[in-house]
């Protein structure tokens, strides 16, 4: 059971890391740079679609890039 | 029949000796280079982690800048895996010894830059030197390619294919290894890992996103692939024959000795594992006609 749920969370491993870390660090270096996002958006919800859209394209995709 | 000693060596026709008094005089002369704590890779061990540890309040208090920060982080990574290499063979303090403790320390802590768990990384490497260069036994061996270039390009290639990098070669190694001790690495490695992730993702959710992606995450891809290359790569290719002196061989590195961590000189460690990294240059110079009298591949060293 045990290794069925980790197994699980490996495998979607790549959008807890676009969650996690791509998303904070691609808000955070919006902030440094001064890159305002468009059509209003935040630099979190900037970083919040990328990292989760690009977790989710490589679990489906098999590759980061 | 064997009266020379190693001082002779270089003076006598090695081929009057048989395969056994060869052997004999290696052995002799290897053992001289056997013994004693390496202090020197005990304190570089803690120094580094030391220095490592220390860059993430200097740098979030804005004391050292990041891009500063950066190269010493990758060069902390890098240097953390050997002195934890020479505790995966108890060189530091063998088992029953006083300094055991300290032996089970380092190899245990100086991985931690490298998120390295010491259990797979001793069980993997010693099924490395039991099958190195065995086309599905040796863990290491996805680190063969024809040429540097090959090498970088498969080792980034790898790197964004999920589970296709280094960890699912060990990972299947210590499958197959089996047992109670396969089981405690596996856990190891599974606590090791989460915990990396759980340190990347507080950091940076909490502000602290830059510092924990160039002290530590990418630091990690750099180490991970300067690694690959100088203590696999280099020292084994082409990585196609097996046995005691055709797998390993020496080479002269662009970046010399330091620069590649004295990996110029690994088929010392091949053929004689317990010879602490700091002497085996100096081995290697006593021992290289022995070596040249077996067929190694010296290169231009």
């Amino acid at each position: 059971m045990l290794k069925a749920v980790l197994t699980r969370f490996f495998q979607l491993m790549p959008v807890w890391f676009g969650l996690g870390f791509i998303a904070p660090l691609t808000a955070q270096i919006l902030q440094h740079t001064g890159l305002v996002p468009p059509m209003g958006l935040s630099p979190l919800m900037v970083g919040l679609a990328l990292g989760v859209s690009w977790g989710g394209l490589t679990v489906v995709r098999g590759r980061w890039i | 029949m064997n009266v020379m000693t190693a001082g002779d060596l270089k003076a006598t026709d090695l081929s009057a000796l048989d395969n056994k008094a060869l052997m004999k005089l290696e052995a002799e002369i290897a053992q001289r280079f056997m013994g004693g704590v390496p202090w020197g890779s005990v304190a570089w061990s803690l120094t580094n982690l030391a220095v490592w540890l220390s860059l993430w309040p200097l740098t979030i208090l804005g004391i050292v800048p990041i891009w500063v920060a950066f190269p010493i982080a990758c060069l902390n990574v890098m240097l953390s895996y050997l002195p934890s290499h020479e505790a995966q063979h108890d060189i530091i303090a063998r088992p029953g010894e006083p300094l055991r403790w300290l032996n089970q320390l380092i190899g245990t802590v100086s991985t931690i830059p490298l998120v390295g768990p010491y259990r797979v990384l001793k069980m993997t490497h010693m099924e490395h030197h039991k099958h190195c260069n065995h086309p599905e036994l040796d863990p290491d061996i996805h680190n063969k390619a024809e040429s540097a270039w090959d090498f970088l390009r498969q080792s980034l290639s790898r790197r964004f294919r999920l589970g296709g990098g280094g960890d699912a070669g060990y990972a299947a190694a210590i499958e197959r290894i089996g047992g109670p001790e396969a089981g405690l690495a596996q856990r190891d490695a599974l606590i090791l890992q989460l915990s990396y992730l759980a340190i990347l993702f507080i950091s940076a959710w909490n502000g602290h996103a830059i510092e924990a992606a160039l002290l530590w995450w990418l630091p990690r891809h750099v180490a991970q692939t300067y690694i690959g290359f100088y203590l696999s790569w280099a020292p084994h290719h082409p990585s196609i024959e097996t046995g005691r002196y055709k797998d390993t061989r020496a080479f002269k590195s662009a970046i010399g000795n330091i620069g590649s961590m004295g990996m110029q000189f690994h088929i010392i460690h091949h053929l004689y594992p317990r010879i602490p990294l700091m002497r085996t240059p100096a081995a290697y110079w006593a021992l290289r006609p022995i070596l040249e009298a077996r067929g190694c591949d010296l290169e231009r060293l």
